[in-house]
């Protein structure tokens, strides 16, 4: 017998496009805190390993028991297309919209999601547990809990992937072999083969090399530490910012900047000061 | 690019289509799949499985919609995925709460197998929103079609999780009665 309720939970799911648009998940928070996106980065990995360990998944600390839906779901087809096309893009989509809390919206930056490890973030900042890989030693909790639960990391966070590397001492057949083992999982986002770049990023003893190799084209890289433009439009405010903005180093990375939030997908508030300040920075 | 020429991208079969609606949608999608499955990973299989369910439905499909379109496949695919993956004891997530919360919808003393057809309760859904103020229809479709948590949508209005919370129960009142009074047997 099919639950009232999950019922109607589905036919909510029928409801008209009009209403789905106009509540759709706008630009409507402010800037995200480095401390919290760092805390919402370690606790996605932290679900990650949880879950699929075999552990359930956490949510705020409280293992829920819900109802399991029973319901056939008006899924449009079944059948999957002869050969779907694959995503060939290398770096994740920008994403427009998405409610706050989930992953924070910005441009350029130090949260999962969006930009900050955009180039390769599903291969550099994310860890998934791998069958016969250094996922299931005996001691990749102990190198992995800390980091996961550390809620402090500040602009020199490490990308999980090279956190693990270095301190678990991994080598390029340990990579090998993980990569191997979520081939499926890469293969669907793009990486028929890994990138070069990726063992180099990991294997290198420099994080400052790491993060520049992984940084998304939207951040700031400045001595071992990524800023984001709203830290920076904000550390700049406050003469707090450890470096020259307008450092012709830095002129890509504007010029990116700009041209993202032109597209107007950001769902980060882009006000008009902080429109001004990127402008104002944009070479020529 | 414009939604039409996407959809035209999938009628020609082009493969930029995918990576278009990606960039366009990808995020909307993600946000849609992780706030039902709160696993990235999951979320991210899910979304790809949106845009091969997309690809499968452009042709026949022209949707007037392709967000609201890609937004309904990723919904229902993280529905099932939940259901397949996760069973109970392992979801996470709004599900539970938000079931918990329309079962104060259900009219007293119907019985499950009364049923009803779905497109005859979505009109009426359709009707009982229309009917709602915007703010409160908002924030009622973020929570049920969107299953964002309450904090969430406190945060997303800039409203206190008190206000959404009494918001959400006056409407799931007036669901209720709305619902008894078409008849509405679920």
């Amino acid at each position: 017998m099919k639950k009232k309720e999950e019922r109607l939970l589905h036919q909510i799911g029928g409801i008209a496009d009009r209403y789905i648009e106009e509540a759709a998940p706008r630009a409507e928070s402010g800037g995200i805190t480095r401390k919290k996106a760092v805390a919402i980065s370690a606790l996605a990995a932290c679900l990650c390993i949880v879950s699929i360990l075999g552990f359930g998944m956490l949510r705020r600390g409280v293992f829920t028991d819900p109802p399991a839906i029973t319901t056939d779901l008006p899924v449009m087809e079944t059948t999957l297309p002869p050969t779907p096309p694959p995503i060939t893009e290398t770096t994740p989509p920008p994403m427009t919209e998405l409610p706050p809390d989930t992953i924070p919206p910005a441009i350029g930056g130090s949260h999962i999601g969006d930009a900050l490890w955009e180039k390769y973030i599903y291969l550099a900042d994310f860890v998934s547990t791998a069958k016969d890989s250094f996922t299931v030693r005996e001691d990749f909790d102990t190198y992995m809990t800390p980091y996961a639960n550390k809620k402090d990391w500040g602009y020199d966070r490490p990308c999980v992937m090279y956190y693990l590397t270095q301190s678990m001492k991994l080598t390029r057949e340990d990579l090998e072999v993980y990569y191997a083992a979520i081939a499926k999982q890469t293969a669907k986002l793009g990486y028929e083969t890994i990138p070069e770049e990726v063992y180099t990023g990991l294997l290198t003893d420099s994080l400052g090399e790491s993060m520049q190799r992984f940084k998304s084209p939207y951040a700031f890289y400045y001595e071992k530490k990524l800023y984001n433009v709203y830290e920076v439009y904000e550390l700049d405010c406050a003469g707090e910012l450890p470096f020259d903005a307008a450092d012709p180093a830095y002129g890509e990375v504007w010029a990116n900047i700009l041209a993202y939030v032109n597209t107007g997908e950001s769902t980060n508030p882009v006000n008009t000061l902080l429109r001004k300040y990127i402008e104002a920075h944009v070479p020529g | 690019m414009d939604d039409g020429k996407i959809i035209d991208l999938y009628w020609m079969r082009s493969e930029t289509a995918i990576t278009e609606t990606a960039d366009k949608y990808g995020r909307y999608c993600h946000g849609i799949a992780r706030g039902i499955l709160q696993s990235r990973e999951d979320a991210e299989e899910c979304v790809s499985d949106t845009y091969m369910r997309a690809w499968n439905a452009m042709p026949p499909k022209r949707p007037d919609c392709l967000k609201t379109f890609l937004g309904r496949i990723t919904r229902n695919l993280s529905l099932n995925r939940l259901e397949q993956k996760t069973a109970r004891k392992r979801a996470g997530g709004q599900l539970p709460l938000v079931l918990d919360e329309l079962a104060e919808c259900i009219p007293d003393g119907v019985s499950a197998e009364q049923t009803a057809e779905d497109a005859a309760v979505a009109a009426l859904l359709d009707r009982f929103l229309d009917g709602l103020a915007p703010d409160v229809r908002r924030i009622f479709v973020r929570r049920y079609w969107y299953m964002h948590s309450i904090r969430q949508i406190a945060k997303g209005y800039g409203i206190t999780e008190s206000r959404v919370k009494v918001t959400l129960y006056r409407t799931r009142e007036k669901l209720k009665a709305a619902l008894a009074k078409e008849g509405i047997l679920l």
